[in-house]
């Protein structure tokens, strides 16, 4: 079996939803083992969002659960509860890695705090994600994500200029997170091995969000400039954003400068070729023209044709992809980006697989786990409890 | 007060060659945790790829180019704070020299030239494994080093468009949105420094080193992946729902008292709705049928929406955020750029830190995403004037004479003062 970059590392994961999880994710794709520890009879609450498999309703099989978790294992525990706050601390006794991400009164609450489980394992690397972080006046403040992406200063520049803003799509702002989470986490293990000690690690998703304004907040430092919304235009000039075509979006970059009179030659409008329009100022004063210019080729072609086309004059077009167009992109087939996963509950469906792929010690591809279905390896196999005793939990809500 | 420490990452250099956004926002994370990043520039090419600030600022420190406008670049001087910075000449033999000799004692290189650069200068991770075995190689392009699109040129501005998050970004049902920031740069600049300190785990527990072929549109597809399964599953292939959630309600932005502020909502549950109709003093409308369940709010939510603006209306965004979250309702202030930088949770977790720039003047920058309880992250030192550490790196780390310096001087490898008018502030 190929070598793995983090083989022998041990991850307990309290995670849900979106941050914690995809954190464990990498570390499990990367080598580790990480243990999800989950809620007894409901699991983690990503099992209840949507979408599910042919839109019924499964706790095995949510679409951001199933994503979110390959690679991982599964136990439950009830971490309420005394037995369940003792086994955990078992566990914790064996682990790298302590991962969660709950509101930060939570954990100190159930007596689970850095400093408890640092008197079982004072060498392990715990990584808190939250939204605002474990301290500071909105540490307990409630969050979703529009909330953070707002409060980090990412959606006020999203949008239409005299429209509400919009946050990025999706859940970004917990991706971030989680992102952070697995870097920091790292940076952490590899202070420790190299004759550092263990800490705690302190992820805010808002912090997470103003740490890639890409020098627009700092615009406002450096030159009294208050960044605002430009549409589908970047930086508020024509020839460079997102524009309709005929099968969709395409999304057109009309520079370097040097590079703009093949514009003109590929969408066969002489016009365009003209001084005024080739400059930076220029494309903004004049993006009504331009853009009226461009649209006849643009409107008569497809994504696909404006991309390769546009490319193939040296040009850095792109396209809007949808869900589809990704599968279907030769560019990611050829480089073996998806692969197919099993699943009891769903059969074999394709997947994206790693973010970054070494070669030599590749990424590994694993489902994600059943509620529980690892209750008897970790609990018997590891912590030396008979199979009778487990029927014993599981009736008393422990497992 | 920060703790001033050396930093988890003390000891590791790395010879850093990306330039732009994705490589150097990968490095901040190293500069920031005490590695020792030393940014590879050259005086023949300067420091030409920048983006202005937006609309009429020109991206220069106070808006003036000065006379030393490459020193003062807005975009160059927050993206590469922490690091140090040196010259050399790669298309010749000697500054080929100095990139093996810097090698030797560095941890990793990376660099996020198009593909195919560095093998054409005969640099790439064949030439560099000889010098050095168990380097670890980061090359980065856009989409990748194989496969038929991989000479294609990546901006920045498509990488969002090209992973499939600008399909679910936009005003509902309206079509895709652009996004102010370049959102797949630092998506994979993150996961690829995370990758790399997973290579450093790798190579202490191995001895081995490694090339890790990164493309940015790969490691930005990962945030759409429960969409990209939604459409294996049920065929659905994205679309646009603005500041709506699937099936809370209310959940939207909303206009408050000033000049274009707003503020964020989010009701979650039974009881949220309950304390957010109190702090708004119980209005007549929300005891309408229309609003009694969430499913039914779901149902009239424009014209909730309506109802909830005529109550934001009256106060600033700051003042809505906290009477709601005192209420236990989750709310946010949509902020501007200077509000950010003032905030009281980044001022009480020091997130923004003044570093002094020799040419460009003092300035506040965004720390990293994390902090830590015993080694945390704090900003060293403002970005590099241009070869600013060629005498420290070449003389003092390397251990050339000051007559082989000279020469190198001479020749223009190295310099401090970009050769012709190479500096673009605009990014064409």
């Amino acid at each position: 079996m190929a070598d793995q970059l983090l083989a022998g590392y041990k991850v307990l994961e309290l995670g849900h939803y979106v941050a914690a999880p995809y954190c464990g994710k990498l570390l499990a794709g990367y080598g580790m083992e990480v243990i999800k520890v989950e809620k007894p009879g409901e699991g983690d609450g990503a099992r209840r969002m949507g979408p599910f498999y042919n839109d019924i309703f499964d706790l095995e099989t949510s679409a951001p659960f199933l994503w979110l978790n390959t690679g991982k294992k599964s136990i439950t525990l009830d971490l309420k509860t005394e037995t369940g706050r003792k086994m955990l601390l078992e566990l914790v006794k064996e682990a790298d890695i302590v991962l969660e991400n709950f509101a930060p009164r939570v954990l100190p609450g159930l007596g689970l705090s850095y400093d408890d489980l640092a008197k079982v394992n004072p060498a392990f690397v715990m990584t808190s994600i939250s939204n605002f972080g474990q301290t500071g006046p909105y540490r307990d403040y409630k969050a979703t994500e529009i909330i953070t992406q707002a409060i980090g200063g990412l959606s006020y520049m999203n949008g239409e200029p005299d429209r509400e803003p919009l946050p990025i799509g999706g859940n970004q702002a917990q991706y971030q997170g989680g992102i952070n989470a697995f870097t920091a986490t790292l940076a952490a293990l590899l202070y420790r091995e190299t004759g550092g000690e263990g800490q705690h690690v302190d992820i805010s998703l808002m912090e997470c969000v103003s740490s890639i304004l890409e020098n627009l907040d700092v615009a406002w430092e450096y030159e009294k400039v208050v960044c605002g919304r430009e549409g589908r235009r970047c930086m508020g000039q024509a020839a460079w954003g997102l524009y309709p075509c005929a099968d969709g979006w395409t999304s057109i970059v009309g520079g370097p400068a040097r590079r703009w009179i093949k514009v003109a030659e590929l969408m066969e409008e002489p016009i365009l070729a003209i001084d005024e329009y080739r400059t930076y100022q220029g494309q903004i004063t004049y993006r009504e023209e331009i853009e009226a210019l461009m649209k006849p080729w643009l409107i008569s072609h497809t994504k696909e044709e404006i991309y390769h086309q546009g490319q193939a004059m040296g040009l850095p077009f792109g396209m809007v992809c949808d869900m589809a167009d990704l599968l279907k992109s030769p560019q990611l087939q050829a480089r073996n980006f998806f692969v197919a996963i099993d699943h009891p509950r769903t059969g074999p469906l394709t997947y994206p697989g790693a973010p970054i792929n070494p070669e030599g010690a590749p990424w590994v591809v694993g489902r994600a786990p059943l509620l529980g279905e690892h209750n008897e390896e970790i609990f018997c196999g590891r912590l030396g409890h008979s199979p009778q005793e487990l029927v014993g939990l599981q009736e008393r809500g422990v497992i | 007060m920060v703790i001033k420490n050396p930093g988890p990452l003390a000891g590791i250099r790395v010879a850093n060659l990306s330039q732009v956004w994705a490589g150097p926002h990968a490095m901040q994370q190293f500069a920031d945790m005490g590695a020792e990043v030393i940014r590879i520039e050259s005086i023949q090419k300067g420091r030409g790829v920048v983006a202005p600030t937006q609309g009429p600022a020109p991206g220069f420190a106070n808006q003036e180019p000065g006379p030393d406008p490459w020193n003062r670049s807005v975009y160059f001087n927050d993206g590469q704070v922490g690091m140090l910075g040196v010259t050399m000449d790669l298309t010749r033999p000697q500054g080929k020299e100095l990139l093996r000799k810097l090698v030797l004692v560095s941890d990793f290189l990376i660099e996020n030239f198009a593909h195919g650069v560095m093998n054409k200068l005969g640099l790439g991770y064949e030439v560099v494994k000889s010098w050095k075995p168990d380097i670890i190689y980061v090359s980065a392009p856009g989409y990748g080093n194989t496969g038929p699109e991989a000479d294609y040129v990546a901006y920045g501005t498509n990488q969002l468009h090209m992973t499939g998050l600008a399909t679910i970004t936009g005003y509902p049902g309206e079509g895709p949105m652009q996004t102010a920031i370049n959102y797949g740069d630092p998506t994979a600049g993150v996961q690829m420094a995370g990758v790399i300190l997973a290579a450093l785990l790798y190579r202490k527990r191995t001895g081995k080193g490694l090339y890790i072929d990164v493309s940015q549109r790969e490691a930005g597809i990962m945030c759409v992946g429960e969409y990209f399964l939604d459409y294996v599953m049920n065929g659905r292939v994205g679309t646009q729902i603005g500041n709506r959630h699937p099936y809370l309600a209310p959940h939207g932005c909303y206009p408050c008292k000033g000049d274009d502020m707003w503020v964020t909502i989010a009701v979650g549950s039974e009881d949220e709705w309950k304390s957010f109709c109190r702090a708004m003093g119980e209005p007549e409308w929300t005891k309408d049928e229309k609003f009694a369940s969430a499913r039914s709010r779901q149902c009239h939510q424009e014209e909730m929406d309506a109802h909830i603006a005529g109550w934001t209306r009256q106060m600033d965004h700051y003042e809505a955020m906290n009477r709601l979250q005192q209420a236990g309702v989750a709310a946010g202030a949509v902020l501007k750029n200077y509000e950010v930088i003032a905030d009281p949770q980044h001022a009480a977790r020091e997130f923004y830190q003044a570093a002094a720039h020799s040419s460009a003047g003092t300035f506040r920058h965004p720390m990293i995403g994390w902090k830590m309880s015993k080694t945390p992250g704090w900003i060293r030192r403002a970005a590099p004037c241009l070869g600013e550490h060629n005498a420290y790196v070449y003389r003092d780390l390397l251990g050339l004479s000051q007559t082989e310096i000279a020469e190198l001087e001479k020749e223009q490898i190295i310099g401090t003062v970009p050769l012709g008018p190479n500096f673009l502030p605009s990014a064409g």
